[in-house]
């Protein structure tokens, strides 16, 4: 094979032992890579088992783009069954442990069993060794980085875990060079659960590639194209806290736990400010839009900036000043910790405490006190700090509040308020892993008429509608963000935000791997993708799945939006059932959300078949 | 005589270097056309959305006396 490996890493914690497995073409061309190879790994080998037990496997999944130059290319996905949601869990970073991951000759490395003592495994190309991590247990994220390349040398690329992860906080993530995080749904914890501190990779080998010189070429090319798109100094300027200003202009600020959409101080913490703040930009390998905005933090350390920790933690909170956001976010990078969830569960604890259901609580716009609870959390301190690292669906559980408990499936929404906007709302609810954004950011075209390049160009009007148009359009995006882009391995930021041609990505494939994808063939794949995760979800829920498992937080059916010109609006919910049951005629799923017979054997998974049927009857 | 007020967010006011503009027009233009003027490098913009006085529009909307215009690009997303 060229582009991929056809090897995986495997080691297991609790043996102490390490091999290389060997995988098929045949897997590689249907599953391309990251999340694609993560799902059939999962699908395959980890069945009905507490996620935060030895049986659960931790993935780290490559794709062909990895570790070569192709445009924002270097990003890794994390993935496991999720403590948080019980369901499928993943998340992407942009790191350098994905390039040494590839150069060290491997595909992915997929991480089982636990250790006695704290471990972390360090591999150089052939050799693997698990070596003792005690004297870094305890450390935060960016101690333990730099204590590792005191060791191993600076040329490493290293993934590792703070308190968080290892206090099982649901919500930990793995994180990398100071600020680059992944796996929202508790990747983290299940490595803390493995007493596997970090992962430290050095790879030298050269990538065999179909065809190089035609790979240079297109990386030039693209490369060039994405600098001189008149977007791009803008970028360049503010990256995705550009993203403030927009969502507040649309009444989509997540603002005081999502009771609104405007938030009356967002310019305290808007790109403008930003700007003003800025002490260095960061970014991830292979990409010449960088888009980690540094700071100094109102306790002059640095801190990377991007949109989603600022609205969770910002105004979600009523913290109307981005040197204080900052050090929540810090913070929580430092600890470990998704800053979404973070923001999501702090603000959930505001708006508990206001209702009544917490005595000693938080209010909004308290820093000093979020402060205290995030590091509180971290290390589970505290029965409050007990409570919100268990996340926002488990806590409502247990104090009430479930009406106001921003959720889906256990994930909580990240920063995107979805009063007035019901595509962005299936979004949501539809997408793989839970409330999450990165799949089907279907919100601007529903707002505007422009098309979206990668639609078959069709203008339609702006109405706060359930169009069955609208649910064509998530899965349209599905394929092409959830799947495409999460295969690959590569970052959608310089096709969404910059116009990068999406024409590309079947050419480099086409130049790495030498196999020639189709876009159908590339939207099956996608398909397969999301029937497998959709398959996976129902078998590790024992067949105990319906339709409501694919809607909205319920504030957004029984509320409606507070402040600013689009005020009143609100989703209805026999309209988005409607949608709903349109998505799924589109995905070839039955009523209650689970993929047909007919669809499983279009997209090759006949051996699902057999395995759901122990749990649910097919249609 | 057209008079129009033009809000310009994100990369749109970086590339016009305003974020407000209140224009005279002489004669009938279209959205687009007015942008042109505006927005350094409009057509090689990848996507945009125009809103006028609340509503999209495309490009070849006609400006009528008094319209306020806003024009946002396309994110991604975090």
């Amino acid at each position: 094979m060229k582009g991929w490996w056809g090897r995986i890493l495997r080691v297991d914690l609790t043996n102490n032992k390490t091999w290389v497995q060997e995988y098929s073409p045949d897997i590689a061309q249907q599953f391309i890579g990251g999340r694609g190879l993560a799902i059939k790994i999962l699908w395959d080998e980890v069945k009905g088992v507490d996620p935060l037990s030895p049986e659960n496997k931790l993935i780290f999944a490559a794709g062909p783009f990895n570790g070569l130059p192709t445009p924002s290319g270097g990003k890794l996905v994390v993935a496991a069954k999720s403590p948080l949601t019980n369901g499928y869990g993943d998340g992407n970073l942009g790191t350098m442990a994905t390039v040494h991951l590839r150069k060290a000759g491997y595909d992915a490395i997929v991480i089982e069993g636990k250790a006695k003592k704290p471990v972390y495994v360090y591999v150089e190309n052939d050799n693997v060794s698990i070596l003792s991590a005690e004297g870094l247990w305890g450390l935060d994220t960016f101690e333990t980085e730099r204590k590792l390349k005191e060791v191993h040398g600076k040329n490493v690329g290293i993934l590792s875990i703070g308190p968080a992860g290892e206090n099982l906080v649901k919500f930990a993530v793995i994180i990398s060079q100071e600020g680059r995080a992944g796996g929202r749904p508790g990747m983290g914890a299940v490595m803390g659960s493995k007493n596997l501190k970090a992962v430290v990779i050095k790879g030298t080998k050269e990538i065999p590639v179909a065809d190089k010189k035609k790979l240079m070429e297109y990386s030039k090319e693209a490369f060039n194209e994405i600098q001189e798109k008149p977007a791009y100094d803008f970028w360049i300027r503010q990256g995705t806290m550009a993203a403030v200003e927009w969502t507040q202009e649309n009444g989509a600020l997540p603002t005081r736990n999502f009771s609104d959409g405007y938030f009356e101080f967002a310019r305290t913490i808007d790109g403008y400010t930003l700007e003003g703040m800025k002490v260095d930009r960061r970014g991830c390998p292979y990409c010449n839009m960088q888009c980690g905005n540094v700071v100094l933090d109102a306790e002059a350390q640095e801190s990377e900036l991007d949109y989603e920790n600022v609205a969770l933690l910002g105004s979600n909170l009523g913290i109307a000043n981005l040197n204080r956001v900052s050090v929540l976010n810090r913070i929580a990078d430092q600890m470990g910790m998704d800053t979404i969830s973070l923001g999501g569960v702090l603000a959930f604890a505001m708006e508990a405490t206001e209702k009544g259901l917490l005595d000693d609580g938080i209010h909004f716009g308290d820093y000093k006190k979020a402060k205290e609870l995030a590091l509180d959390i971290a290390y589970r301190r505290g029965e409050l700090g007990s409570l919100l690292a268990e996340g926002v669906m488990r806590a409502s559980q247990k104090i009430g509040g479930e009406e106001f408990a921003m959720h889906v499936k256990g994930l909580e929404v990240s920063g995107y308020n979805c009063f007035a906007y019901p595509a962005m709302a299936l979004a949501f609810a539809t997408s793989s892993i839970g409330a999450h954004h990165k799949e089907a950011w279907v919100i601007a075209w529903e707002i505007g008429t422009a098309p979206i390049e990668g639609e078959q160009k069709k203008e339609v009007e702006y109405k706060i509608t359930y169009d069955p148009e609208k649910a064509a359009k998530v899965i349209e995006l599905q394929r092409l963000r959830g799947g495409l882009f999460e295969m690959l391995t590569a970052c959608r930021l310089p096709w969404v935000e910059i116009g990068l041609t999406l024409e590309w990505y079947p050419k480099f494939l086409e130049a790495i791997t030498g196999v020639k994808y189709t876009w159908d063939d590339l939207y099956k794949a996608a398909d397969r993708v999301y029937a497998l995760i959709r398959a996976y979800w129902v078998r590790e829920f024992n067949g105990n799945w319906d339709r409501k498992m694919d809607y909205p937080p319920k504030r957004w059916f029984v509320e409606s939006l507070k402040s600013g010109k689009l005020k009143g609006s609100h989703l209805e919910e026999d309209k988005y059932d409607a949608l709903l049951s349109e998505y799924y005629k589109l995905r070839g799923w039955d009523e209650r959300g689970i993929p047909k017979k007919e669809t499983l054997k279009e997209l090759n998974l006949d051996y699902v078949i057999p395995e759901l049927e122990k749990v649910t009857k097919l249609e | 005589m057209i008079m129009v007020k033009v809000r310009l967010i994100g990369s749109m006011a970086h590339l016009a270097k305003a974020h407000e503009v209140y224009l005279k027009l002489e004669e009938p233009k279209t959205v687009d056309e007015l942008l042109r003027g505006i927005i350094r490098d409009y057509d090689k913009l990848h996507d945009k959305i125009i809103i006028v006085n609340g509503r999209p529009v495309k490009g070849d909307y006609l400006i009528k006396d008094e319209d306020e215009i806003k024009v946002m690009p396309v994110l991604s997303g975090g």
